[in-house]
């Protein structure tokens, strides 16, 4: 599988203005701090992390939606960050992204077809009425919503169809990546398997490569190919489905799956939770060395001076951390 | 043994410009000393509203009506100070939400000991006391420190420790928790439902979990009720309804979730459709739309929830042809 | 696939009831709510049946704007020879006067805000869409504007071009739009905010189509409802200047001339101050409950 997107040590700081009036500071929130990656053609990439790791910031950054402060984006091949605006703005076509939100991200003046048409006059200005309507219809019918309803609006549907407008819209243009960011956290259970297995769909018959932000464990071990953990804006391991779930080696990943509840009372009450003491620490002030070492049970010395570096096993597999083979 | 909380036939509807909304509708359920319940479904299956109706919490423009009996009191009957000495003395509630439950500007110590002066008429150096052990309880490290401190001061997961003390210090005979983790983080959701395993172990008090999640329903609960477009359409202790679930939206709903523990390299079984509109619900079963195995009877009639076994209740037509 | 079928086979039962029925923008639904808003439609219909009178009633008088009755000065309201309305110290016929005036006042109201409302709107969508340190001057400007007082910078214009009621329409608008700035801005910054404008921003669609199609409709709610206020204070502002002797010029009227002149005669002849009077409040009324109508209507929530 060639990769179609790397990203390379990206970094995007936001400067906070901190303290009083009189003795105020810049500070950087470092939401994304040299994260790199890669995305094959057709594949499936899972972004995991709490919140304010940085996993939307990372979306955002990819698409070029906010400009990261350091690092490459190469989209086959091509640097985005170095794109002049017009020119990524024709790159945008292949580029695309849905919300978390359904609600929010439909304009709630302009009824479906309307939405569904703005990216195509975007993409070509020339594009007929007729030939517009008929891709709209199109891809109307294939996310699961009826051409019929094309002139009502985001009000008139539920979540989960709203959910589907938005995946209309980011299909039409037939593009290559699409991230999405916690497209299912706003849904009903009943209406998550609906739009997860939608996605998986549109993925499998397009050959579309997603990357899919969650919190969410479960959905990502359903839909993804490779798994990317964050936490307070690194990596911390990077691995195959398979692997990274049945055999995580870093700290923090054991912590998080087995934090998650299991809808099976005998196995759920038999499981030993690995539980991490304290919160999240603040990105403004993140720890030294690894970040994750305040709340590691395997914490040492070393991981306070020290960051850990990004080490690769066979099967590519990615971690970072001083002691996973503790 | 005598019920701590009994609904009997409640109804919650809720007047709108587009006219009466039920939400919920002819509920009843009991509630023993000591157990963990349950409650589950989606977003407008009316399991707030339930309790919101229940604890005389509910908006301006809704009404509750049946009977709510907490402790041989009919709570629908009482006038608010009457409400108000129950609830967060004998009776308390947590909401998913926990920054916008604590007052911004007080001290979280003396929130917390406010509780104890006002329901309890403890002396400010006995509550204190008896603050510091429940948080103690909570693990909340550092407590001195943290009493003095302000509610923005804390973290999400930390405010949810500070509503669940302040739903404890009462020692309360029934708390009622409304996606009590549902805001928080995965590592941290594990912290606190670590908390209320202790607690069950630990109080006498009966608890109502109100979530979607049915993983947490897993590892707490004694007691399952499934809720659906304002009533309630199964009822099961906790091991049977997962493993043998009756009516057909449990079965849809622990099909259709991706599981953690499994690898299913397929599409998942979801429920197709949507949740019902409750201004305009179906004459017959609501799920009719949504079954599979849904009939002409199903359409037309609704199925009333009825006794399976002993513990286990559920509404629809086709368990009674089966 | 097959599962996949069946879902949308299921979903074309479900709302084949209701695909039947065309969607309903945001806008109907507003329009439904205000028909049913019945100060706000009787505030409507008064100021339509108000309108025609000002176009018509000076037909139907006998009289025209320079007729002075020499026989009948300053008498009051009468049937007996068609001075409805009663006449002036002059021998003018207050009827004429009343409705030549509308005309004057409600066009000086609706044109002044139509001035006000397109530089407002674009004014304030551009500084809060475009932010950051653009938005801030463009906002900093306003600031220095709103310091200099209405008053004094009209008094400069009529003094330098000389009194002309286009000048009025100008001077009024000129400082009316500062207030439908902020407002502009304020609602833009919130909906920028939203997912759809970066959905569209990541769809490749240019600034200047976001601005129209998707900023522009969504803070237009708040605007009309500004709008519908600002025709009143405008039409009250005209007065003030009237009153002042800066507004329209003789033998041309305006309600507020009419009210500053029939203020003199108060206790000779107070129909020439209660007649203008009564209609210029009704008009306010007017507004101000379509106002209130289209506030509920398009922002249900607020209710």
């Amino acid at each position: 599988m060639s990769a179609v997107l790397k990203v390379e040590n990206l970094k995007v700081h936001f400067p906070i203005k901190t303290g009083g009036f009189l003795n105020s500071t810049v500070v950087p929130l470092k939401a994304v701090d040299g994260v790199s990656f890669d995305v094959g053609a057709g594949e499936c990439l899972g972004v995991v992390g709490e919140s304010g790791c940085g996993k939307s910031t990372l979306g955002r950054a990819i698409l070029q939606l906010i400009k990261p402060t350091d690092g490459r984006v190469l989209w086959l091949g091509e640097n985005l960050c170095d794109l002049a605006p017009e020119a990524m703005r024709q790159k945008r076509s292949d580029l695309q992204l849905v919300f978390q939100d359904p609600l929010s991200s439909l304009n709630p003046r302009l009824s479906v077809a309307e939405i569904i048409r703005e990216p195509l006059y975007a993409a070509d200005p020339s594009i007929s009425r007729g030939e517009a309507d008929q891709r709209i219809d199109e891809i109307m019918s294939d996310v699961g919503l009826l051409p019929e309803m094309r002139n009502r609006y985001p009000h008139e549907f539920s979540g989960g169809q709203c959910q589907r407008i938005a995946i209309a819209r980011a299909m039409v243009l037939k593009p290559k990546l699409i991230v999405c960011d916690e497209p299912v956290s706003a849904l009903d259970v009943s209406i998550q398997a609906q739009v997860i297995n939608l996605l998986r769909k549109l993925q499998r018959e397009h050959g579309l490569s997603l990357i899919f932000i969650s919190h969410d464990l479960s959905v990502v071990r359903h839909l993804c190919h490779r798994v990317m953990v964050l936490y307070l804006g690194r990596m911390m391991e990077l691995a195959d489905r398979d692997a990274l779930f049945a055999k995580p080696l870093h700290p923090y990943t054991q912590a998080l799956l087995s934090a998650v509840p299991i809808p099976d009372p005998a196995l759920e009450r038999a499981k030993e939770p690995l539980i991490l003491s304290g919160d999240l620490p603040s990105p403004l002030h993140p720890p030294s060395g690894c970040v994750f070492r305040t709340r590691c049970p395997k914490a040492s010395p070393k991981c306070i001076k020290e960051v850990p570096a990004v080490e690769v096993l066979s099967g590519g597999h990615q971690i970072a951390c001083h002691h996973w083979q503790d | 043994m005598n019920p701590v909380l009994t609904l009997d036939h409640l109804n919650v509807s809720f007047a709108t410009n587009n006219g009466e909304v039920s939400a919920v509708s002819d509920l009843s359920l009991s509630i023993t000393p000591g157990e963990c319940v349950g409650i589950v479904g989606e977003s407008g299956s009316g399991k707030s509203q339930t309790f919101l109706g229940a604890m005389g919490l509910l908006a301006n423009n809704g009404t509750a009506t049946g009977r709510v009996v907490f402790q041989g009191q009919d709570l629908l009957t009482l006038d608010r100070a009457a409400l108000n000495k129950i609830r967060g003395d004998r009776m308390a509630m947590i909401f998913q939400d926990a920054g916008t439950s604590l007052t911004p500007h007080m001290r979280i110590g003396d929130q917390l000991i406010e509780v104890l002066t006002t329901h309890k008429g403890h002396s400010r150096q006995a509550a204190r006391q008896r603050v510091l052990e429940v948080m103690e309880s909570m693990r909340i490290p550092e407590i001195e420190k943290r009493l003095t401190q302000y509610p923005h001061e804390f973290s999400g997961g930390m405010r949810q420790r500070v509503m669940i003390a302040m739903a404890l210090v009462c020692e309360p005979d029934l708390l009622i928790a409304d996606e009590p983790t549902t805001a928080l983080d995965v590592t941290v959701q594990a912290q606190i439902l670590n908390l209320f395993r202790a607690l069950k172990r630990h109080t006498k008090s009966a608890i109502v979990l109100i979530t979607h999640d049915l993983g947490v329903v897993a590892g707490l609960c004694d007691r399952v009720a499934v809720m659906y477009a304002g009533r309630i359409v199964e009822e099961a202790p906790v091991a049977d309804i997962f493993a043998a679930p009756k009516h057909p939206y449990t079965q849809g709903l622990l099909k259709c979730m991706p599981r953690l523990d499994q690898l299913l390299d397929a599409e998942l079984d979801a429920i197709p459709g949507q949740p019902p509109n409750l201004q305009n619900l179906p004459n017959g079963c609501a799920f009719a739309e949504r079954c599979v195995n849904a009939n002409t009877r199903c359409h037309n009639e609704r199925p009333a929830l009825r006794e399976l076994s002993s513990a286990r209740r559920a509404a629809c037509h086709l368990l009674e042809a089966a | 696939m097959a599962l996949f079928q069946s879902q949308s086979d299921a979903q074309l039962k479900l709302m084949d009831a209701a695909v039947r029925m065309r969607g309903r923008s945001l806008w109907q639904d507003a329009l439904e709510r205000f028909r049913r808003n019945t100060a706000a439609m009787g505030g409507v219909i008064v100021l339509c049946l108000i309108a025609l009178m000002s176009m018509i009633g000076p037909l139907i008088s006998p009289y025209t704007l320079e007729d002075l009755s020499w026989e009948a000065i300053g008498i009051a309201p009468t049937m007996t020879n068609s001075h409805w309305f009663g006449t002036d110290d002059t021998g003018r016929d207050l009827w004429v006067l009343t409705w030549m005036g509308a005309r004057v006042s409600l066009t000086i109201g609706v044109m002044t805000t139509i001035v006000a409302m397109s530089i407002g709107v674009i004014y304030g969508a551009t500084a809060g869409y475009a932010g950051g340190r653009t938005g801030n001057a463009m906002m900093r400007f306003v600031d220095v504007l709103y310091a200099l007082p209405l008053l004094f910078f009209i008094i400069i214009l009529v003094t330098v071009f000389g009194r002309n009621i286009y000048l009025v329409f100008l001077a009024i608008g000129c400082v009316e739009w500062l207030t439908m700035a902020r407002i502009v801005r304020g609602q833009t910054l919130s909906v920028k905010r939203k997912d759809y404008i970066e959905a569209a921003l990541a769809s490749g669609v240019r600034t200047g189509t976001i601005i129209r199609r998707h900023v522009i409709p969504n803070v237009i709610g708040p605007v009309i409802v500004y709008v519908t206020l600002l025709v009143p204070t405008n039409i009250l502002v005209e007065s003030y200047l009237s009153f002042l002797g800066l507004g329209v010029q003789e033998p041309l009227t305006s309600w507020g001339v009419l009210i500053s002149r029939g203020a003199n005669s108060l206790e000779t002849a107070p129909w020439l101050l209660l007649i203008p009077a009564t209609f210029l409040a009704i008009t306010m009324f007017c507004f101000n409950f379509i106002g209130d109508g289209l506030r509920d209507a398009l922002d249900p929530k607020d209710r």
